[in-house]
């Protein structure tokens, strides 16, 4: 996956817990897990907005651009 | 998914089930039964090939294991189309409707029912030559023949499985929407 959310660092680094989150974001925590595991195939932009705002953040804190390692973007 | 249609997809599901098991004992029964079937021709529930039997000379038994087995073809085919839809409304009821095993089935009906619509005229050809060998020489007979029965099945096939790829596209959307957080 080209996109990697470091939602695991930012909630550590607020000290909050994955079910505090979800429930401040308004999101169900199996949600917040198929993001935390980089299984989501598309965020809204209300969630990031709301994470962003819970965690006092930026996008970019939680998403990052990784190459893959054959260079070609993935389907 | 609505009760309402949780509850027709289970009654489909034992219709279809009743129908897997009905229409090849339907077909056995009228196999064992030929006599009787060739006693009520033109009465509209005897299949046209059946109109060609000299009914004067009944065909002898291996010529009626012919057509069985000949027979016993499109059964199987269409027993197989029964399993899939009971399979499917099974799988309806549960709640299991944009998935890769749905679409599937519904695309395999399309194709089965498509096959069954193709071999048609050649199993009535068939039968009618198993039927008609035990006929004195000059008696027996091949027809072939294309109904608009079987037109309007190829397209009801092809429908079908234009279906199941516009189900296809409505599962991918699905699976996108269950993976948007």
């Amino acid at each position: 996956m080209a996109i990697v959310v470091n939602l695991d660092v930012a909630l550590a680094r607020r000290k909050m817990s994955s079910k505090d989150l979800a429930e401040a974001v308004g999101i169900t925590p199996q949600n917040l897990s198929v993001l935390k595991t980089g299984r989501a195939k598309a965020i809204r932009f209300s969630t990031l907005e709301a994470i962003c705002r819970t965690l006092s953040c930026q996008p970019g804190d939680i998403l990052e651009y990784v190459p893959d390692a054959g260079g070609k973007p993935e389907e | 998914m609505e009760p309402r249609a949780i509850r027709l997809s289970r009654a489909l599901y034992v219709i279809f089930l009743a129908g897997l098991v009905a229409v090849p004992a339907l077909h056995a029964g009228m196999w064992l039964n030929l006599d009787w079937m060739l006693a009520q021709r033109g009465q509209g529930i005897v299949p046209d090939y059946m109109a060609l039997v000299d009914i004067v000379n009944p065909p002898p038994a291996w010529a009626r294991l012919l057509g069985f087995c000949v027979d016993a073809v499109p059964v199987a085919i269409t027993a197989v189309i029964f399993w899939n839809l009971a399979q499917l409304f099974k799988g309806y009821a549960r709640g299991e409707v944009f998935t890769k095993g749905s679409v599937a089935r519904i695309r395999r009906t399309g194709q089965l029912m498509l096959l069954l619509a193709c071999l048609g005229p050649f199993v009535a050809g068939a039968l009618s030559i198993a039927l008609t060998l035990g006929n004195p020489p000059g008696q027996r007979q091949f027809a072939i023949g294309l109904s608009s029965a079987d037109f309007t099945q190829i397209i009801t096939a092809l429908v079908i499985m234009v279906a199941a790829y516009v189900m296809d596209q409505g599962r991918a959307l699905s699976d996108d929407a269950e993976l948007t957080v």
